[in-house]
């Protein structure tokens, strides 16, 4: 059961996660005196386990893709006007986002983080359409509000 | 994607990946998993989700284990993302795991010996994450300490449904058997596993009919039997 249900969660962060996961279980029911409902108590506790193993393979693998990086650049300090440029774009596009209406600022965040429409559509409990339509007006808007401030032309 | 917005998504993923310290707790997590989040927190979670790359991947991280365990406990709930139940729903929901305690209580125990001390069947309403008869196929034996080895596996037909698998676990939770798909309610213990003396856990998957093969799995819950002499 474990195995089915860590399995793909695995697969996405990169690390063996089942084993960990087992283990942990084991000893929370070795502490537990009766376990009425066997497979929820299971499941609920798989998935405890399971959060807690991938937020530290998460930041495991995020903290060796950062190491590896800075080791691939010896000299790592950012060209200063450069380091400017991509601070000043970052803080134009936080603004322009932040005066969208509160939904469309959600689907066009959702969307820019890499979510496809369905699974926007999950997340907010809306219909394809509306995730649909507001990624698309949100980024209309969006381009019109960097283009004032002179990043979208 | 043009190539403007390829730029704007690409400065947007850069500030996404800056390191943070506000990223939602583990408990926060689980209920979030489990549909117990309040709306709000729940969109506080969604909009963190948004802005940080580590946490977009637990989240989707978590969508999996949640659509996985949902095969398992037809409790859990689908998606990560579903809304927690409203009051009105939680009352025909223990409306009817009441009834099905009832029904439960009414029949025969189809076996001597003494009463399980395992996992019992009976609904519980207070159990977010409980499988409710009415919903799931119901293990009828074996169950509990039995005096010898059990000869088949029985249950109770969920509505609606008329092929089921059966799991048999070990003690260790290793899947020792999966059925094929079944029709009926009866199955004999397979002859690839020995009847040793010990402790298992077993469970009934309700598979969708091939006329309406989107309809998802739901499984019962999953219960224990022990017997010392084979």
């Amino acid at each position: 059961m474990v195995r089915r249900i860590t399995g793909p969660a695995g697969d996405l962060v990169g690390g063996d996660i089942e084993q960990k996961v087992l283990l942990s279980l084991w000893r929370q029911i070795e502490r537990e005196q009766t376990i009425e409902h066997p497979a929820s108590y299971v499941c609920r506790i798989a998935i405890r386990e399971a959060v807690r193993v991938m937020r530290q393979e998460t930041s495991r693998t995020r903290r060796a893709v950062t190491d590896a990086e800075a080791e691939a650049q010896p000299d790592s300090r950012p060209d200063p006007s450069e380091s400017v440029t991509g601070r000043e774009q970052r803080e134009h596009i936080e603004s322009s986002l932040a005066e969208l209406g509160p939904e469309r600022e959600r689907a066009v965040r959702a969307h820019l983080a890499g979510f496809a429409v369905q699974e926007i559509m999950e997340m907010h409990t809306w219909s394809y359409q509306k995730a649909r339509n507001l990624i698309a007006r949100g980024m209309q808007d969006l381009r019109t509000a960097l283009r004032r401030r002179g990043l979208h032309e | 994607m043009n190539d403007d917005d390829r730029l704007i998504r690409e400065l947007y993923s850069e500030s996404t990946t800056r390191p943070r310290t506000d990223h939602p707790d583990e408990a926060t997590w689980e209920a979030m998993a489990l549909g117990e989040l309040p709306e709000e927190r729940r969109q506080g979670v969604l909009d963190h989700v948004s802005r940080c790359a580590e946490c977009a991947q637990v989240y989707r991280g978590l969508k999996m284990l949640v659509a996985e365990a949902a095969i398992f406990d037809a409790g859990v709930p689908r998606s990560a993302s579903r809304r927690p139940l409203q009051w009105p729903n939680r009352w025909v929901y223990g409306g009817l795991a009441a009834a099905a305690a009832l029904l439960l209580m009414l029949r025969p125990i189809p076996h001597s010996g003494t009463s399980p001390p395992g996992p019992t069947l009976t609904a519980r309403s207070d159990d977010p994450l409980r499988s409710s008869a009415a919903s799931a196929p119901v293990p009828v034996e074996p169950t509990g300490t039995l005096e010898g080895a059990p000869r088949a596996f029985r249950w109770q037909a969920m509505a609606g449904r008329s092929r089921y698998r059966i799991e048999l676990f070990s003690r260790t939770g290793d899947l020792l058997w999966a059925s094929p798909p079944v029709e009926g309610t009866i199955v004999d213990w397979p002859s690839s596993v020995p009847r040793a003396a010990g402790r298992y856990y077993w469970q009934i998957i309700a598979l969708a009919d091939p006329s309406r093969p989107l309809t998802a799995p739901a499984s019962s819950p999953l219960v224990s039997f022990d017997f010392a002499t084979p």
